[in-house]
């Protein structure tokens, strides 16, 4: 008990070196199998306090007496120990473990053991981020923790992932799970810039992933309960590396390439002007038929315009970061350069990015350590609007359009994306810099004080320009033209200060308790800004970052912010080794909650009961580790809007005015009674490792419960206000099982083999509504609805029974079941649900003396896709002029003549064909709703380490090269594109609602990496 | 640091657990977060209610700066679809606007409720936050602007009940449906349908009230509402409650409608434009003013009794006007109108120059230029109204004097001597003609409907179902009665 909290605490605070022995030890410890040094190995004079760590050469140096025992332990590795009996150097090879049961893992506001841990987390190594031109590196944790659902957000470069935690839980209020660096709540605004160009802004495209030592994700509330509300949708802790003892330089540098997984089918002129023609006369029409943009037949059939090739490439990115660690004595630092630039498939899509980082550890007594973080990223984002480029391309382009007029100027009567890829700029900029000092001080024995203080600061622009090109080839006068510049600033800055106070408390040999007290506050405040004039831009020669010269009037709108107070405390306790009990709570207030709910009050209770000592243990060759847990936890989600609560009019801006006088309006009224949604969970888990460690398998369940659901109701149009009101309104369900194994199925000196698997599946169920008609949650793109007894997320369509042989015409089901030809939007049925029955991943990693290779997968079972597109694309209303769309090669499949037994309908000309459909746009039905299952091989790896004897005396002390692929594989049944979806969305309730609706969205993109690491 | 070299740990822990909540308590701020960027006091002076008014005037130009005219005439006669109309319009011209989502209704409908919500918070201040204001209630201006606040809300509900409801007399006692006539700035959930008589009582009740307390010339600024406003928009409702049971028991409809029409005529400083059909140097425009250059020069039309006032590019009305426009390319989203009414128009009609056929397809040339202002209730109007309504009571002569001052300015040979049926016809013809593209149109038919009921609009019985528009679906709340579909195909 003594020594395992002794190691504990090295781990805690990189124990202070102790000198009191006489004769000096050196040696070097490698691991056994590749003779690779391994540093920050820690080696410790068993039952004392002495101990080291190895540096990054795997050398140690430490004082000792004849006859002490020498402990070298590294987490993954067994320990071993040695006598020490006078030898001058003592060598030592550790052998990989097939049990980790040691491992510290971060825990809200702490560390720890890991088979101490009483909440469902999930931790991701640094090095299992696998170096893909992925900017983001949640994605990360795609198929690697059960109930951790992540769909990637696109091939973009700057594009933001959807990490659920257990199902959704939340409709108008953000969904994510709270990110926390280094203990840091980040500035974490997904609508930074809304949906503009068909993307979301990436909070995390800031985070190197070089910088990354282990990302843990807190998902019940055991674990995630200590931060209270803000804990429902679970918290993802991010922990960048330290410096270690020892002087290393590392290098790690890369190169990918990036194609879309999809390309997409659509018909060349040929193809698509029999179509038309086929349409036309089918609807009894006779002659050629009229083609849009009264295009001559000639033309058309002398025109081929591949657009999707005119808006995409092979995408080449590259990586450069170059790293310092410095350990000695008192100070370690970690010091990170790095040079990103990742392009994707999509042309003028690049993301650069400079980012540096200082992490400073100083020892400056034994007993006071303070330690700095600090971290400086520009980012910058050259972007395109996707609908003009990728979507256009694909469907309102048609092929038999040439991109350029008869001048051979770029012609701009069409939504020719050559305009926006020649002609229009988009850029945001972000320099964000996160810092933090923290100071640890043991006044006394067993208690560790701990404060905090941090900043998180952003300064984000976003960019656009036009060429006076685009009014000269659109014939507008010259006078009239405009470059529409503009510049949109949002300077973000977070602070955040916690204090915490701990005590380990062993009452006696069995009884142990751990004692955490803190508190904390944060505030988080943006400017806003908008340019002086009315017009909302100016006329400028070049895009506004490249503009030194004009100081264009910027007029700040005001700023908005948020604060949070909190007061939180943890009491463990521990008996025997085998039960361990927790109760947590935690105080919120927040300047977001109305005057009557200034506080909340969020407590958890959890136990575990670990069999591992009783005999039947013991004694059995199978079972080697068993434990039982169970949690129970109160928690929220505060992800309101800051002002949402205040009554509010309208500030008059000037230079707005109305006849000579300034106007003001009302806003919206007050709402004293806003508060947090409150989610209580009960979690139930059990963890059970056979065979010596070699496998281990969790299995947990969980019941939560959502009460108070945010809406963010449009309010009722006859009210006439314009804004939406937030209210605490709905209730939801979530219950689900997730189960992981991991094994290690061989290891021996020279081959290793290890597996993993996990499969989650959630249930989730809208309760209640509060009485509110779901169609105040209008807008949005999104197709899908709540629908009180079925799940977040619904598609509510008409149901599409089949066609008819006889004449081609679409056959639909009313509200009984009928079958009827007429197509009435009041036969909508909730048909599908985007949430999928279960998700997971399994992976494997072999490792061949210095070879190695890992492979990852992720699936998806279950659950819809409805391709909102494919009315368009597989409906083959031709509609004439403005909506004329090109269509996928799957209508091939399609009724010709009387008696055709087919899939798809015959094709229209004119959508009144289709009895009751008054417009193509209403024309959803089941016949677009596809099985979202999926399997896709997400990433394999190949890599190889040089011999360390190939590289004595070239100074390099590790070379490591990979060549990585992602995304090369993919098993799916849906036709319309890559199967992972996350389109572009206009605020939180899209991203919780319509993560699997497709509109021409943008694939992920399949890449080829070639990884080099050096350390020397 | 000499505070932890104490002797016992308990002293030393109840220090620091004292240190530590000395901290707590420094950090716990008081949570107030007052936003910036929106104004949570509200009105403290006359100033600020004026501003709060305003609002209302400002976004007149929202529902009625070209998109109420423009969707009333779509669901009239007058437009050929669906060429030149995008699909929310094309559901409109189809008579089929059960579209869940119908974004351009939709937002069409909120505004005109926007302008509700502006003149109830005028209203509501005036009622309860005087003190704060720093006014007394019988100040003049808190009159002048009540009257205001009046007429705004009258105006706004009448153009929506216009779209959401039949006219008047669609049921003998009109017990039929008509729109939520909202007086309060709290409706969250919404409120039940009245029926159109309770409907028109509130008009009534409002505008005759507006009258009472407005002036003859607004004291703020001439293109505030006025008086004659009031008394116009009393000639349009009780006009517009035509041949249905009178709305008022002070006289039929017809009659109050020219009464009010002719006291609006009186009392406003607008004057009949004889130029208006001149073309050249000296001919004018309804439609005034051509601000693309920022320039606010030209003043509304003499004709405006009251309109929306497009001051400069930066707050621009009257936008989707321009939906007609061929001075710049005719695209597949230029309105078109129909050949019929091309025909129908004689070409030594001055106002046929305003039509123009290009390529066998009809195009109206009276919105071709930028930014102008927008007449809402203009001298032409009223005075047609009156001539209508004239000759509805058998007041034959004032219906031919000005009927004949349209037709002369028009251009054509004046008349005399007409029956009474016939001297109804020529007006209506007149209106017709002269109102196009302004959104009458279809009132007028499901007005006429009610005495003709064998009227058909664009091959569909006036009083199909299908010509009311639907309510937006973020309306119907459990036990709203939404209006029914179909009947007009």
């Amino acid at each position: 008990m003594k020594t395992t909290i002794t190691s504990l605490l090295f781990f805690l605070f990189c124990a202070p070196i102790y000198i009191f022995g006489q004769t000096t030890l050196t040696g070097t410890v490698t691991e056994q199998s590749t003779s690779i040094p391994l540093p920050g190995v820690n080696v410790v004079i068993k039952g004392t306090a002495i101990g080291t760590a190895t540096d990054f050469d795997g050398n140690y140096q430490i004082e000792v007496n004849n006859g002490d025992i020498i402990v070298f332990s590294y987490v993954g590795y067994q320990p071993k120990e040695i006598t020490f009996n006078g030898q001058a150097t003592l060598n030592v090879q550790l052998l990989e473990d097939a049990a980790q049961l040691d491992e510290v893992v971060i825990i809200g506001y702490g560390v720890q053991k890991k088979s101490k841990v009483l909440g469902n987390a999930v931790r991701i190594n640094g090095e299992d981020l696998k170096d893909t031109p992925v900017p983001s590196l949640d994605a990360a944790l795609q198929g690697k923790a059960a109930g951790v659902q992540v769909i990637q957000g696109s091939g973009l470069a700057g594009s933001a992932n959807i990490v659920r935690v257990r199902g959704i839980s939340s409709i108008s209020a953000g969904g994510d799970p709270l990110y926390v660096v280094d203990g840091i709540p980040i500035t974490q605004d997904y609508f930074l810039q809304g949906d503009s160009n068909g993307q979301n802004n990436n909070p995390l495209a800031s985070l190197n992933q070089n910088d990354i030592e282990s990302i843990e994700v807190l998902k019940d509330a055991a674990a995630a309960g200590i931060y209270g509300s803000r804990g429902a949708n679970g918290v993802i802790l991010i922990k960048t590396k330290r410096g270690k003892e020892g002087l290393k330089f590392s290098y790690t540098g890369s190169v990918s390439t990036s194609d879309p997984t999809y390309e997409p089918q659509i018909l060349n002129n040929q193809d698509l002007l029999k179509v038309y023609q086929e349409a036309w006369e089918n609807d009894g029409n006779t002659g050629l038929v009229p083609l849009p943009r009264n295009i001559s037949w000639e033309d058309a059939l002398n025109t081929n315009t591949d657009w999707v090739d005119l808006v995409t490439k092979t995408g080449i990115s590259n990586r450069h970061s170059f790293s310092v660690n410095y350990g000695k004595n008192k100070i370690k630092t970690y010091l990170n350069l790095s040079y990103d630039d990742t392009e994707s498939f999509i042309k003028n899509d690049e993301y650069q990015r400079l980012s540096g980082r200082f992490n400073l550890d100083y020892q400056i007594l034994k007993n006071l350590k303070v330690g700095i973080n600090s971290s400086l990223t520009k980012g910058i984002y050259d972007k395109v609007n996707i609908n003009d480029t990728w979507r256009n391309a694909q469907s309102f382009t048609l092929p038999f359009y040439s991109p350029f007029q008869d001048n051979g100027d770029v012609d701009n009567t069409f939504g020719n994306p050559l305009v926006e890829l020649r002609y229009r700029d988009r850029r945001s900029e972000e320099m964000r810099s996160i810092n933090s000092i923290a100071i640890d001080y043991q006044p006394i024995d067993n208690l560790y004080l701990r404060g905090t203080a941090s900043l998180d600061y952003m300064d984000f622009r976003d960019y656009y320009w036009q060429s006076l090109e685009i009014g000269r080839i659109s014939g507008t006068p010259e006078e009239e033209r405009n470059t529409f510049a503009s510049e949109t600033p949002f300077f973000v800055t977070n602070y955040n200060t916690n204090f915490t106070a701990s005590y380990l408390w062993d009452l006696n040999d069995k009884n142990a308790f751990n004692f955490l007290l803190g508190t904390e506050y944060q505030r988080s405040e943006r400017l806003l800004y908008r340019f002086g004039n009315p017009e909302g831009f100016i006329n400028s020669p070049v895009p506004l970052y490249e503009s030194d010269a004009p100081d264009f009037d910027r007029e700040s709108t005001g700023n908005t912010a948020f604060s949070f107070a909190s007061y939180f405390g943890r009491v463990s306790y521990s008996f025997n080794n085998a039960l361990d009990l927790m109760a947590l709570a935690r105080i919120d207030g927040s300047s977001r909650f109305g005057e009557n709910n200034r506080y909340g009050f969020f407590p958890t209770f959890s136990a575990a009961y670990n069999f591992s000592n009783h005999e039947f243990i013991q004694n059995s060759k199978t079972i080697s580790f068993f434990k039982i847990k169970s949690s129970y936890g109160i928690t929220g989600n505060s992800e309101i809007g800051n002002d949402s609560r205040f009554g509010a009019f309208s500030i008059p801006n000037s230079g707005n005015l109305y006849l000579g006088n300034e106007y003001k309006s009302i806003i919206r009224l007050d709402n004293p009674d806003l508060k947090w949604e409150t989610a209580q969970t009960v979690d139930f888990g059990i963890e059970l490792n056979l065979f010596n460690n070699r496998i281990e398998t969790e299995l947990s369940g969980y019941y939560k419960r959502s009460k108070d659901v945010l809406l963010d109701l449009f309010q009722i149009p006859s009210s006439g206000f314009g804004e939406s009101l937030w209210v605490n309104a709905a209730e939801i369900e979530n219950k689900g099982i997730e189960f992981n194994i991991t094994s290690k199925n061989i290891i021996t000196d020279n081959f290793s083999w290890t597996s993993n698997f996990n499969i989650a599946h959630n249930a989730n169920k809208l309760i209640s509504l509060g009485g509110v008609s779901p169609d105040l949650l209008e807008g949005g793109f999104n197709d899908t609805r709540v629908i009180e007894g079925q799940p977040i997320g619904t598609n509510y369509l008409v149901r599409f029974s089949r066609v008819d042989p006889t004449d081609g015409l679409p056959i639909f089901l009313d509200l009984d079941g009928n079958e009827t030809k007429t197509f009435d939007l009041a036969n909508r049925v909730s048909a599908g649900s985007v949430i999928p029955d279960a998700t997971g991943g399994f992976g494997n990693k072999f490792k061949y003396k210095n070879w190695g290779l890992d492979t990852d997968f992720v699936f998806t079972i279950g659950g819809n896709i409805y391709d909102s597109f494919a009315k368009r694309a597989l409906g083959t209303f031709i509609d004439g002029d403005s909506n004329t769309t090109n269509v996928r090669t799957d209508i091939y499949d399609r009724w010709r003549n009387p008696g055709d037994v087919t899939e798809q309908t015959r094709l229209f000309y004119d959508h009144r064909e289709v009895q009751g459909l008054s417009s193509v746009w209403q024309y959803n039905h089941t016949g677009f709703l596809y099985d979202a299952s999926y399997l896709r091989l997400r990433n394999i790896t190949l890599s190889y380490s040089l011999p360390s004897n190939f590289l004595n005396g070239t100074g390099l002390s590790a070379v490591k090269l990979a060549v990585t692929g992602s995304n090369l594989l993919t098993w799916t049944k849906f036709p319309g594109g890559d199967p992972e979806i996350a389109r572009d969305f206009q605020f939180q309730r899209d991203r919780n609602l319509s993560p699997n609706v497709s509109y021409l969205s943008v694939p992920q993109a399949k890449s080829f990496t070639f990884n080099i690491n050096a350390t020397f | 640091m000499q505070l932890f070299k104490m002797e016992t740990m308990k002293r030393n822990i109840k220090l620091l657990l004292g240190l530590f909540f000395s901290i707590s308590l420094f950090v716990s701020c008081d949570l107030e977060e007052l936003p910036e960027n929106v104004d949570i006091v509200g009105p403290t002076s006359l100033a600020d209610l004026e501003a709060l008014l305003n609002a209302g005037y400002n976004n007149l130009g929202w529902p009625s700066g070209g998109n109420a005219q423009l969707f009333a005439e779509i669901n009239g006669d007058n437009i050929d679809g669906p060429e030149g109309l995008n699909s929310d319009e094309t559901e409109i011209y189809n008579r089929s606007t059960a579209f869940f989502n119908n974004t351009i209704r939709d937002n069409m409908y909120r505004g005109f409720y926007r302008i509700v919500l502006d003149a109830n918070v005028v209203l509501n201040q005036i009622e309860n936050n005087l003190d704060a204001i720093g006014v007394s209630e019988s100040d003049a201006r808190i009159q002048e602007i009540k009257g205001e606040a009046l007429l705004l809300r009258a105006m706004a509900h009448f153009e929506v009940s216009r779209f959401m409801s039949h006219s008047p007399g669609f049921t003998s006692d009109n017990s039929h449906l008509g729109i939520q006539y909202i007086k309060e700035i709290d409706n969250a959930i919404g409120q039940n349908r009245g029926t159109v008589a309770e409907n028109y009582a509130d008009l009534l009740s409002d505008l005759k009230e507006a009258e009472s307390l407005l002036n003859t010339t607004n004291s703020s600024n001439q293109y505030y509402a006025s008086k004659a406003a009031a008394q116009a928009y009393l000639a349009k409702v009780f006009f517009q409650a035509g041949f249905g049971p009178d709305i008022d028991t002070a006289g039929s409809n017809y009659q109050m409608a020219y009464n009010y029409a002719d006291a609006a005529l009186m009392n406003t400083s607008a004057v009949f434009d004889v130029n208006l059909y001149q073309g050249g140097a000296n001919g004018t425009e309804r439609f005034a003013g051509n601000l693309l250059d920022n320039n606010n020069t030209e003043s509304p039309n003499v004709e405006t009794i009251f309109g929306i006032i497009s001051e400069s590019t930066a707050n621009s009305k009257g936008g989707t006007f321009q939906r007609y426009r061929t001075d710049t390319a005719i695209s597949n989203t230029t309105i078109r109108i129909m050949q019929d009414l091309y025909n129908s128009i004689p070409s030594t009609d001055k106002r046929k120059d305003l039509l123009e056929e290009i390529d066998g397809e009809y195009f109206l040339l009276k919105y071709n230029k930028g930014i102008f202002h927008v007449p809402l209730v203009h001298y032409t109007e009223i005075l047609l109204i009156r001539a209508e309504a004239a000759a509805e009571v058998s007041n034959l002569t004032q219906a031919e004097d000005d009927v004949n001052s349209i037709l002369d300015r028009a251009g054509l040979s004046t008349i005399n001597g007409l029956t009474q049926a016939q001297l109804i016809n020529l007006i209506r013809e007149q209106r017709r003609i002269e109102l196009l593209g302004e959104g009458n149109r279809v009132n007028d038919l499901k007005r006429i409907g009610v005495d003709e009921n064998s009227l058909t609009i664009r091959n569909a019985p006036w009083n199909c179902n299908g010509i009311l528009f639907q309510f937006p679906a973020t309306e119907v709340f459990t036990g709203f009665i939404q209006n029914p579909t179909g009947g007009c195909n």
